[in-house]
């Protein structure tokens, strides 16, 4: 289990850079990271749901099916984020600071709901069981 | 022990239980978001978001296809 990902997920959420790119740059970096983590833990735990599958039922068995599910919606979230991160890079570009934060901001909630489903699948661990 | 040492030793100690993979993603993340702090521009950060855009789908197209692969080959089916 990656616990480590909490340190990235610190220094991703803090977003220390000081222009409006600077910080979207920075966030979607760091969503990406998340994504590479909901790749590394689960690919290892579906494949290993898979091999516990009757013959030919693989696509009905519900262990490999609620795993991979779960996947799908993780990253459908994870992309949800790039996708707004997109826009505000959009409006950033444009000189429209204001709409560019409001996109930013969207993509941060929404990347602290992704965390919290990470913490809940027991994808990512915080150290020293935190909140 | 508390405060930030506690923290750091903490890491440390428990980063011996993080798989080498993990590591090396982590490292080169956290390489990515200081390096970022320089400063991209919108046209560089659009072009890095396409790029994972397309990475996330077809990694999961990957990963299913490897799964059932596996599965049909340990099940001789």
């Amino acid at each position: 289990m990656n616990r480590l990902a909490t340190l990235l997920l610190a220094l991703l959420l803090c977003s220390c850079a000081t222009s409006t790119l600077g910080k979207i740059g920075q966030i979607q970096a760091g969503v990406t990271g998340v994504r590479k983590q909901v790749t590394t833990v689960l690919d290892d735990r579906c494949m290993a749901a898979s091999l516990k599958c009757p013959k030919g039922e693989l696509e009905t068995c519900k262990g490999w099916t609620d795993c991979r599910d779960l996947r799908r919606a993780l990253y459908a979230s994870a992309d949800g984020i790039q996708i707004q991160l997109d826009m505000a890079t959009s409006f950033a570009a444009a000189g429209d600071d204001k709409k560019a934060l409001t996109y930013f901001n969207a993509a941060c909630k929404s990347l602290e709901e992704l965390e919290a489903s990470l913490r809940k699948y027991g994808i990512l661990e915080l150290i020293g069981g935190g909140k | 022990m508390t405060g930030p040492l506690a923290t750091v030793l903490g890491l440390a100690s428990k980063a011996v239980d993080v798989g080498v993979p993990v590591l090396i993603g982590i490292a080169g993340t956290i390489y990515d978001i200081l390096e970022k702090k320089a400063g991209m521009s919108a046209a560089e950060i659009h072009a890095v978001i396409q790029q994972e855009r397309a990475a996330t789908h077809q990694a999961l197209v990957d990963a299913e296809a490897r799964e059932k692969e596996a599965h049909a080959k340990a099940t001789g089916g």
